[in-house]
Formats: structure tokens, C-alpha cells, sequence
């Protein structure tokens, strides 16, 4: 389990790295913090001939707050996010522990993960929950993609050939709204089986908005859109637990594997989300 | 302040490095595909970073890493140009550390090929942010041992953390 | 026979906690395992392996490889001309003519096509994606019911069925109890595990002074350097096995391995180091894969449950069986545990050992226990549910008691002690304590289901062997030599993967020799150094190892009393050995020391009593006495030297939205006799645990109907910290009569419980849903799927 041959550069600025992405074409690939690129290029089931290192460029190292939500480098760890305050984005805070564990957090990056589109990975539910929007820079400037638009399938992102993928932001929402991540692990760390992010809002105790999304049950994150309408209006009742849950088993289209067949994703999606709403309810 | 601007160094497949391995300035030219772990055991002969699975979930290459606990097996030994990195060669310069003491002390290992990740792990994080009982479990969680069953190493932490079992 | 073996005194370090002689080692990362040597000059090898599960090699291209920079040669089988296949001492199987590289035919997705030899691993691996070979895909087998079917493609064209082993006993006798009784029948089928030791399987090979030296994780030296020259055309005398530190076995680095002969091929053909250090991808699918057995009940039942007879038919998935040449000998042992620590009389057991193209299957913790265990104890459960008593008092009913004792079992096992009866009742009072608590604690939880469990069972321990050699026997050696200065060098064939079998060899040693155990010196698992033996497997090395360490010890006590006497001018039989001096007891001076003594008998040897022979050595080998190594007319064998025995009670609750199953409380009581080392001891069953909850709640490893592995390291769970619950264990002592100093093995008792009190934790937990309970793993989704989706 050793790399293939590749040539490495480890560039200071993110022209440079897109530069070099240009020269090389689709035979060089971005390294951010390397959590699941290096596996796969120990697998042997990632083949670049040039990597480029982006965990140099100061740019892309930047956290911030501005006024349309926190504003977060491609390269800031998941560790930084885990430690440092991201006031006003509870669900970020909450989806941090899932991440794999301490080890790979330290390296792994915000933005590797996102662009990674993972199905199973928590950072890409909560971009789609939360209406994230990623900024994909290219030699020709900046280019906003929203996250519903940016996952692209399994391991797909909808970055263009020569882009990186280099801030992403997540809104912030008001100290009212209310949030829930859930996931089922095989174990500690693993890669969820199943999971669902929610944000709510209330007004005299009914629901006025909720985003819910389940993951690792297709191809990339999805909004529960009908599970969303099974809510809308209503006191989160045991009638309206039901019908949203049922509504989210029967809207989605689980994968099968070992851990789990699409029925049994069905249920877990149903579980968790009674759970997720039942953790909000006010 | 800006960063002074770095000279454009092209792709290549041989790349310098130069870092700090437990206190000590290493400068050498690596293979750019050189796994971290295999730079720290072929090239430094530092073995006791052990390689259990070169995919990120066994932790038995567990290294510190500028302070953060990093699996080695998953990094490239290209990436850690203007790092520090400590092994478990360097854990203590004497004897055993105390955290190493509570693990001799608890029968917290049997082969022993998990347990520099174990230690490694455990020395480099801050226990105040693992509390209670369940914390321990939450610190140790990457790090998988097959010999235990863990009671041994739980022990050796609450020992070294001083931190008596619930209940 | 237990007075044979005596510690000549009062013990110093035997039964306390004396610390682990490697830990300074380990613990600062000294500890040299194989992948950590790196000799100069040293290549590596990387393995071309098959992608397929079975099919014809029709051509193997290797020049593309060969032409790599770095690379030193590529090599298949046909190169291997003057290597023989493994022999088959066993007339009674079909051979599977065991090969280190496919010849013709693969029959398992990992099976070795070609190995490269190039100057590093990372080149070596580059080469082999260039190595093409052509293959005929052929239909797969890749299931034990598919290959009993009458017409199920053969892996092996010669054979007359896939059935490697099959016995089938007169079954005349039980089938007329049967015949006359209320009859239940059940099957129970256990997932296919793998042991998954740390450190992955490492060989070395160099050639010094003409002679192979090979480093390796093996654990037995002598029995894998006796293989070896099975294999290569190179005499025993001129193979050495060397075991360095080895981070873990269980049973999976029992064997030899192909890729311990190539390596040891290559050196010797390029008179150069060669180093090979399995990466875990091939792991998964190169290494020993376990248990995968299917174990058909029948029992007549009496009015009040009790079985009173049983005909049982054992089969075990092989895979292709290319590796283990007693790859079938789990299935024995399943056999030989059928009856459990329970008096039933009449049991006949067939067993079948099928070729299916998986991963070859070989050994591991529990070896056989574990299935027979499951299947017994959930069937016993079963009866109680379908008669309506109460499963505690029917296993009072049938459980051995002291009375009983020795009780030899309906499988010829001779149970010569023991507290089954004993260790259940604890286990039950405390399991039901923690039932109440937590049945109480989730009351009010719509969401949550509890249950307790209970096994109860027997293990026999110290086996005659089969395994790696595929001949039966089952000694172990010991040379004690003491030095001019006093010092002592033990020198065993047992040993360490990481047990800390060196710390129970220098335990041993100084309390039957009465010095201080620092002056003890072990040397372990060099062919080269150490008499014959067979090293580590069956929870045999204290009881075996130990006999011959309390032999030679005693022969050298002997002699040195022998000296002493002389020397002080006392009665031989007044002296007393202590911390190293002897003297007439009850007057502490005057005395002689151990350097003066063993000075007298090698470099001073004028000073010996006339007539003794000069030297302080001896060298002794035990075989237990009772252990058999072939069956009766009946089949009956009692096949170990010792018989430990275990209750285990697990306490979980069951979340009915994700079917995941938390252990609450685990409980064991064990009894494996006189206890050396406690916390040794008490590492043992906290391992042996985790590994039996992996198999039951996390690991499986499977195949598509292709014969593609599906399960990655990835997926294989093994349980973290997190997933592992607190043990709470009780010590009981039964000491045999038959064993030195009435030990027992320790090694297993941890895992061959868990999957019975899991599953029947489970049934309890469930029973208002009535779920079928026959098989592992107790995954979240097969949990699940017991449980039907309400609305409320």
C-alpha cells in the first residue's frame, strides 16, 4: 500500500497553485490536509502525477465572521473549527465530533472534505442544511456555487477542471433557530451508516422553516423535502414526528452495502430524524 | 504583515525537507511519494512508529505532530517541511515518562505494537478536554489495540490522568 | 502426577503481580518487530495476486515488470521448480497439494499469482500492477451450502467433492433415543471471522554462512523451520527461525505462510536480505480467515427439557483450505465441545470441512469453541423457550456438578475438575443484580429493549496439534543452564506474541529454582537456541511449557542441593534454596549462593562431590500424560491436557430505532486452575472478550456471489474503546490433578462466550417479537430487522 510515482510542489499563493493546476491538467490533483487522498493514493485508486500542496497558502488558512455567516478557508482544519468559537452556526459545532476521529481532524481539512463529496461525510449534510456557499477560484477569478449545486454524486464536485475550491461559507442563523446532528456509526468514528442534520425555526411553538437533510443513504447529501412539508406549520406532536419520518424513509433512495440494505437506511433515517426533531422541539 | 513572496519551486518528484524530530534539526531529500511513517522508519530508523494499516484507522503510527496528534501513515513526508514532530523515541529522555509508567504499572499492553500510537495520542493531547470516564474512551477511540480489551490501557490512563473510575 | 511438578519452595513470584519483562522496550519503542530489521542490502517483495476467485491461469506476462528500474526479478511458480508442495500426513483428507504460487488454477481473490523482488516496496509494488496474466473464469463457490451440493464445481479437479474432510459416525444409537423422544431441531451458523493482530504477518530471510536465516512472525520456530524444509530443498540444520518481537498472533500466525517460503526462496537465490511486510489490503484478504461454521441440532428432549441425547452435524468453510494444512481441525473441536459442561450422555457428531473459493481458513482464538458454544447455549435457551421452564433451571439440571467430577463427556473429554456449576450460579446472582438495575433504569424508555444472557461452557486447553505440521503431538522443551556467576539461562520452545509468556518463563524458573527472578535470563523462539518445541497455540504454553520448566528445574534443584550439601557439610534434605543460597533450614547462615555452586560445577569442578558429573544444566520435555492423539473405535479422544472452564453474562439493551445493541454490564466468572501472573491473567479475558463481542456485534467478513471479498479493514470493526464495556471478572481456582501445578489454559475462555450470552441477551430483550436467533454477527441492521416498524 505505497503511492504511486507523483511530483509534488507545495505553492505559497493560490495563483501559483492554480498555475500549476493549468499547466498539468486532469493529471494533478489538490492536497489539503490529505485525510482521504493519501488512503487513496495508498490504494492505488487515486493516480495524479502532480500533487499540489495548498497547506501552505495563507489565504486559504483564514476563519472569519462577516456579515452573511463564517467565512472558512479551504485549508482550516477541522480541529481549528472544533476548538475555535463558530458562533451563530451551532450546527457546524455539532457535526465537528463526527469527524473521524481527533488524529484525522488535526490534519483534515474544511475544505478537502467538502470538495472530497464524500456521501457519508458529515461536513457536505451540513453545507446543504445550512445553504453553504463554496467559492471555487480559477485563474479566471471567483465563482460562488451554492450547495445545492456543488455535490455532484459520489466523490463528485461540480469544481471545473484547473479550479480549487477555496472558501466555503456557512450562513449563521439567529440564537432561535434550533439544530440537531445525528448519525449512526458502526463504531466511534466510523463513517455514518446514516445521519441527518436539521435546523428549525418556531414561532409559537410551530415550525416556520426547516431545513432537514439525511446523508449517506445516496449518492450525496440530500434535503428531506418532503419530511420538510410534513412539519411545515405544525407542533412537533408525536402525529407530526410520525408523518415526517415516514415521509423522509419513503423519499429517500438508500445505496445498499455490508452495513446496511436500503430498507434498513430507511429506518435509520426514519429513527434518527423522530430523534433530531424531537431534540428541537421546543 | 505579508508574507515575504516564495520563490515558485516546480513539481518534482524529489522534494527537500527540513523539520525538528524529538528536539533534533533533520534536513533530508525525500522520494515525493515517501509515506511519513516510512520516512520516520527507514530513513531516520526511528521504528518504533509502527504501521498497522497505512490508511488511517488503526492509529499505531500515531505521531505528534506541531502538537496535534497526526497519523503518520497518511501523510507524506513532503508535508512536514518547517514541522516539529515527536515519536515515541522522544517521549522521555530518562526512564519512563509517567503516562509510560502507568501503562507498565496497569498491564496496558500486551504485543505492545499499538501502543506507541496509544502513547502517543495520550502524551500530546490535554486531558481537560476529555472528562470523566467516557472522555478516556473518547481520547483512545482512534487508536485500536486486538491484545486487551482495553481494560489494561483504561486503567494506565486513569492512572496517569489521575482520575478515579466511576462508579 | 501433579507431585512431579513442584516449585521446590515457597513461591516468590508465582500467583503475584510480577511486571512484564519486554514493557521497557515497548514502551520507549524498542521493541524490534520484523518490519523494524533492515539488514544491508536488503530487497522487498510484493505480491501479484489474483483478482478473481477462481479460474485458469492461462498466461502470465512478467517483462513489463522485470524492466522496471529497481526491479530484481519476477517470479511465478513455474520458476519454483525445486520447491515441493506441502504434504498431507493426514490420509483421511483430501489433499489440497498446498503451493506458494498458483500452479494453473486460483481459487480464492487474493490467492499469490507472481511475487517481485525489487529494490524497496514502493517499486516492488509498482511492478506488480505491470505483471498481466490471463485467467478462464470459472464458476465459484462461495458458500458451505454450495459446496455440498452434489454438483458444485470442484476447486480441486481430482477430488471427488469439495468435502476435504468427512466423517460421518454410526449415529445408531443416538437415532433410536431420538426415534423415541419429543425431538428439536435447530441450526446455527457463525460469520467468518479473521484475528487481525496489530502487526500484520513479516518475513525476513537472509543466508549467513550458507545457512537460511529467517525472521518472522511465525509462532513456532522449530515447527516452521521443520516445514520449511519440507518445501525447499534445504536440510533442517541449515534453517534457522528466528521470532523477534511480534505484535500479536491469536492463532493467525500459526502458519506458513507462501510468502515465508518466498522470501526464504529469493535470499537464497539472490544471496541478498529479503524482506516482506504484508500491507493490511492484502491482510484482509491473504491472511487466515476463521470460524464460518454451520452446525445442525438435533436433540430428544425430555418432559422437563433436559436433552438426553444429541446427532449433530458440524460443517466448516474452508475457503480454499491452500494455506493451513489443519485448516479443519476447528471443526473437531466444535465436536468435542458439543455436549458443553452439561451430563448429556449420548451425542454423535458428523463433521464436514468444505473448499468454497474464499480466503483460505486457518486459525484463531477460540478455534472451534466459540461455534459449538453458540449454537449449544442458544439451544438450550431455545428448549426452555419451546417447553416452557425456565432457562436457568433447565441448565441446573443438566449442569456437572463437583460429584460429578472427573466426568468423562459423550466426545471422550476428560473433565477432571472444574466449577461449572459454581461459576454459573455467580455469574446468574450478579447478572440478574444488573438485569433489575437496568430494566429499572429503562423503564420509561419507549426506545430501549434490555435482556440478559448467560453461557456456560468448557474449553479444553493445551491440545495435541495438528495445525502447522500436520502431525499429532503435543510436548513442549525446556534447558535451564545455570551460569559460573549464578546467573540463568532459560531457553523454551514456547512463544511470545505478546501473552508475556517471557515474564511466565522467568516466573517459573526463579521460584522452582529459588533465585531472584532478575538473575533469570529467557531466551524464547530461536530455532537455533532453544530445544524443539511446539511454541504457541491452544492455551497450552503455562500448562505444557510450564510442565518442562518445572522439570528441568527440578533436575537442576536436585544437583544443586546435590553440591550444596557437600559444600556445607548438611543433609541434602535439610537444605532450603531461597533468593538464590542455600542453606539448612530454619539457619539462615551459613550459606552457599548459586555462584558458588554452579562455579563448583563448571569451573571449579575439584571441588564437586566425588563422581558428580561437572555442569548445572538440564534439559526436559513434557508430554501430559492423559493427552490423546487419536480416537477410539468410537471417535471418542480426549484431545487436551487440561479443561478450563467460564460462565459469561451479558446485560445490553437494545435501541429499537437503529437495532444497535449496547452492552451494559459483562460479567465472567472463569476458572482456568492456579493462576501465575493475575493481571496476565486478567488481560487475557479482557482481550479474549473484545475479540468474541467483535465477532458477535462488529466483524464479518464477506463475499459477493463472485467470491469478491467485500468487507475492507475499513469495514472489519474492531471494537475501539468505546465500543468495549466494563468486564467484571470472577476468579475461580479449580486446580486439574493432572497438570503441573493444576494450571490451566487462560487463553480462550474470553472469547468463546460472548456470542451465546449476546444472542441470548437478545432473544430475552426481543422475546415479545418471538425473533429467530441462529447466527452471527448481531449487526445493527440484522437486529433490526427483528423488530417491526410501529406506528403508535
Amino acid at each position: 500500500m505505497k503511492p504511486p510515482p507523483f511530483a509534488y510542489c507545495r505553492p505559497h499563493s493560490l495563483d501559483e497553485a492554480l498555475e500549476f493546476l493549468a499547466e498539468h491538467g486532469d493529471e494533478a490533483r489538490p492536497l489539503a490536509g490529505g485525510q482521504s487522498l493519501v488512503p487513496m493514493l495508498n490504494h492505488r485508486l487515486a493516480r495524479p502525477t502532480v500533487l499540489v500542496d495548498i497547506g501552505a497558502i495563507g489565504d486559504l488558512q483564514r476563519m472569519d465572521r462577516n456579515e452573511s455567516g463564517w467565512r472558512i478557508g479551504a485549508t482550516v482544519t477541522q480541529r481549528r473549527v472544533e476548538r475555535e468559537s463558530t458562533e451563530g452556526c451551532d450546527l457546524l459545532r455539532l457535526a465537528m465530533p463526527f469527524i473521524g476521529h481527533r488524529q484525522i481532524r488535526a490534519r483534515g481539512t474544511v475544505g478537502g472534505s467538502i470538495a472530497h463529496a464524500d456521501p457519508a461525510a458529515e461536513l457536505p449534510a451540513v453545507a446543504l442544511t445550512l445553504d453553504a456557499t463554496m467559492v471555487a477560484a480559477g485563474l479566471d477569478g471567483q465563482r460562488e456555487i451554492p450547495a445545492a449545486e456543488f455535490f455532484a454524486g459520489p466523490y463528485m464536485n461540480s469544481l471545473e477542471e484547473g479550479e480549487i475550491l477555496s472558501h466555503v461559507t456557512f450562513p449563521t442563523v439567529p440564537p432561535t433557530t434550533r439544530c440537531s446532528f445525528r448519525e449512526f456509526a458502526r463504531r466511534k468514528g466510523d463513517f455514518a451508516v446514516a445521519g441527518v442534520a436539521a435546523t428549525v425555526d418556531f414561532e409559537d411553538g410551530s415550525v416556520t422553516a426547516a431545513s432537514l437533510t439525511a446523508f449517506a443513504v445516496g449518492s450525496n447529501p440530500v434535503r428531506l423535502t418532503g419530511a420538510e412539508a410534513a412539519v411545515a406549520g405544525r407542533h412537533l406532536d408525536e402525529a407530526a414526528l410520525i408523518d415526517s419520518a415516514e415521509a423522509a424513509a419513503a423519499e429517500i433512495e438508500p445505496w445498499d452495502d455490508i452495513h446496511g440494505s436500503p430498507q434498513y437506511r430507511r429506518q435509520l433515517v426514519a429513527a434518527l430524524l423522530r430523534r433530531a426533531l424531537q431534540e428541537v422541539a421546543p | 504583515m505579508t508574507a515575504p513572496k516564495a520563490r515558485r519551486v516546480e513539481p518534482s518528484v524529489e522534494v527537500p525537507i527540513s523539520l525538528t524530530v524529538n528536539g533534533e534539526a533533520v534536513e533530508a531529500m525525500v522520494p515525493a511519494r515517501q509515506l511519513l511513517a516510512d520516512f520516520l522508519r527507514e530513513e531516520l530508523r526511528l521504528t518504533g512508529t509502527h504501521v498497522g494499516c497505512e490508511q488511517g484507522i488503526c492509529g499505531a503510527c500515531t505521531i505528534n505532530l506541531d502538537g496535534e496528534p497526526v497519523r503518520s501513515c497518511i501523510m507524506l513526508a513532503a508535508q512536514v517541511d518547517g514541522s516539529a514532530i515527536t515519536t515515541v523515541e522522544g517521549l522521555s529522555s530518562e526512564g519512563l515518562s509517567p503516562l509510560q509508567q502507568a501503562f507498565k504499572d496497569n498491564h496496558g499492553l500486551q504485543c505492545g505494537f499499538c501502543t506507541p500510537g496509544f502513547l502517543m495520542t495520550l502524551s500530546t493531547i490535554d486531558p481537560e478536554e476529555y472528562p470523566g470516564e467516557e472522555g478516556i474512551r473518547e481520547a483512545i477511540s482512534g487508536n485500536l489495540c486486538r491484545c486487551t480489551g482495553y481494560g489494561g490501557i483504561l486503567q494506565a490512563v486513569r492512572t496517569a490522568w489521575d482520575r478515579p473510575q466511576d462508579g | 502426577m501433579a507431585d512431579t511438578f513442584e516449585l521446590g519452595g515457597r513461591p516468590v513470584y508465582t500467583g503475584a503481580h510480577v511486571t512484564r519483562r519486554q514493557d521497557d522496550a515497548l514502551l520507549s519503542g524498542q521493541g524490534t518487530y520484523v518490519a523494524d530489521l533492515r539488514p544491508g542490502g536488503m530487497a522487498e517483495m510484493a505480491v501479484v495476486r489474483s483478482p478473481i476467485a477462481h479460474g485458469r491461469i492461462t498466461a502470465i506476462r512478467t517483462a513489463a515488470a522485470a524492466a522496471v528500474d529497481g526491479v530484481i526479478e519476477v517470479i511465478t511458480a513455474a520458476d519454483l521448480t525445486d520447491v515441493a508442495p506441502y504434504p498431507n500426513f493426514a490420509a483421511y483428507t483430501q489433499t489440497p497439494g498446498t503451493f506458494p504460487l498458483a500452479q494453473d488454477k486460483v481459487r480464492y481473490a487474493g490467492s499469490p499469482v507472481a511475487v517481485v523482488l525489487a529494490e524497496n516496496r514502493y517499486i516492488a509494488e509498482d511492478a506488480a500492477e505491470l505483471v498481466e496474466v490471463d485467467y478462464t473464469e470459472l464458476p465459484a463457490v462461495t458458500s458451505l451450502e454450495a459446496a455440498l451440493e452434489p454438483d458444485s464445481p470442484r476447486l480441486f479437479e481430482d477430488w471427488t467433492n469439495n468435502r476435504l474432510l468427512d466423517l460421518q459416525p454410526d449415529d445408531s444409537e443416538v437415532a433410536a433415543i431420538l426415534a423415541g423422544n419429543r425431538v428439536l431441531r435447530r441450526r446455527y451458523k457463525m460469520g467468518r471471522h479473521t484475528a487481525m493482530p496489530m502487526e500484520t504477518r513479516a518475513a525476513l530471510a537472509e543466508v549467513h554462512n550458507g545457512r537460511l536465516h529467517l525472521w518472522c512472525t511465525n509462532q513456532h520456530a522449530h515447527i516452521a523451520r521443520t516445514t520449511l524444509s519440507y518445501v525447499l530443498p534445504l536440510a533442517e540444520r541449515d534453517i534457522r527461525v528466528v521470532i523477534p518481537y511480534v505484535g500479536g498472533g491469536f492463532g493467525l500466525k500459526q502458519h506458513l505462510y507462501p510468502e515465508d517460503v518466498l522470501v526464504s526462496w529469493l535470499a537464497l537465490r539472490h544471496r541478498r536480505p529479503v524482506r516482506f511486510v504484508e500491507d493490511r489490503a492484502e491482510h484482509m484478504i491473504a491472511a487466515a480467515h476463521a470460524r464460518d461454521h454451520m452446525i445442525d441440532i438435533e436433540a430428544a428432549i425430555a418432559d422437563d427439557g433436559r436433552i438426553l441425547a444429541m446427532r449433530v452435524q458440524v460443517v466448516q468453510d474452508l475457503g480454499s483450505a491452500e494455506i493451513f494444512p489443519g485448516a479443519w481441525c476447528p471443526a473437531l473441536t466444535t465436536a468435542a465441545h458439543m455436549t458443553g459442561p452439561y451430563d448429556i450422555r449420548d451425542c454423535v457428531v458428523s463433521v464436514a470441512a468444505v473448499t468454497t473459493n474464499k480466503t483460505p481458513g486457518g486459525s484463531y482464538r477460540g478455534f472451534g469453541v466459540p461455534e459449538a458454544v453458540f449454537a449449544l447455549e442458544r439451544f438450550i435457551d431455545e428448549i426452555a423457550a419451546e417447553v416452557g421452564v425456565d432457562r436457568l433451571d433447565l441448565r441446573r439440571s443438566m449442569l456437572l456438578q463437583p460429584a460429578d467430577l472427573p466426568y468423562t463427556t459423550a466426545s471422550g473429554a476428560l473433565l477432571d475438575s472444574g466449577s461449572f456449576a459454581e461459576s454459573f450460579e455467580r455469574v446468574v446472582e450478579m447478572g440478574e443484580d444488573a438485569y433489575r438495575q437496568a430494566g429499572a433504569h429503562y423503564r420509561s424508555d419507549p426506545d430501549s429493549r434490555v435482556g440478559v444472557g448467560y453461557a456456560v461452557l468448557f474449553e479444553g486447553v493445551s491440545p495435541t496439534h495438528h495445525g502447522a505440521s500436520a502431525h499429532w503431538m503435543g510436548h513442549e522443551s525446556c534447558t535451564i543452564e545455570v551460569q559460573p556467576d549464578g546467573g540463568v539461562r532459560v531457553a523454551s520452545g514456547v512463544t511470545d506474541q505478546g501473552q508475556g509468556t517471557t515474564t511466565f518463563v522467568a516466573t517459573l524458573t526463579a521460584d522452582a529454582l529459588g533465585v531472584p527472578i532478575e538473575t533469570v535470563r529467557v531466551e524464547l523462539a530461536d530455532s537455533d537456541a532453544t530445544p524443539y518445541g511446539l511454541g504457541a497455540f491452544g492455551s497450552r504454553q503455562a500448562v505444557i511449557g510450564g510442565g518442562a520448566i518445572l522439570l528441568a528445574a527440578a533436575d537442576v534443584r536436585g544437583k544443586v542441593k546435590k553440591i550444596a550439601a557437600h559444600m556445607l557439610e548438611a543433609p541434602e534434605d535439610d537444605l532450603v534454596i531461597e533468593a538464590g543460597r542455600v542453606h539448612v533450614a530454619g539457619s539462615p547462615v551459613p550459606a552457599v549462593t548459586m555462584a558458588e555452586i554452579a562455579t563448583t560445577a563448571v569451573i571449579r569442578t575439584i571441588d564437586l562431590p566425588p563422581g558428580m558429573e561437572p555442569g548445572l544444566e538440564a534439559t526436559a520435555r513434557y508430554e501430559p500424560e492423559l493427552m490423546e492423539h487419536t480416537p477410539d473405535e468410537k471417535g471418542r479422544i480426549n484431545a487436551n491436557a487440561a479443561y478450563a472452564n467460564a460462565a459469561h453474562a451479558a446485560v445490553i439493551r437494545v435501541d429499537l430505532g437503529t437495532g444497535e445493541i449496547e452492552i451494559l454490564d459483562y460479567i465472567l466468572a472463569h476458572d482456568c486452575g492456579r493462576v501465575i501472573n493475575p493481571p496476565i491473567v486478567d488481560g487475557q479475558i479482557w482481550g479474549g472478550i473484545a475479540q468474541g463481542l467483535g465477532g458477535t456485534l462488529y466483524e464479518d467478513l464477506c463475499f459477493n456471489d463472485l467470491g469478491q471479498p467485500q468487507t475492507a479493514f475499513m469495514d472489519y470493526l474492531v471494537p475501539s474503546a468505546v465500543e468495549m464495556p466494563d468486564v467484571v471478572i470472577e476468579h475461580f481456582e479449580s486446580p486439574s490433578p493432572n497438570t503441573p501445578l493444576g494450571m490451566k489454559g487462560v487463553g480462550e475462555g474470553g472469547t468463546v462466550g460472548p456470542a451465546a450470552a449476546i444472542g441470548n441477551a437478545l432473544a430475552q430483550a426481543l422475546a415479545e417479537f418471538s425473533p429467530q436467533i441462529h447466527e452471527t454477527p448481531l449487526s445493527p441492521a440484522v437486529v433490526r430487522a427483528m423488530i417491526p416498524d410501529q406506528r403508535t
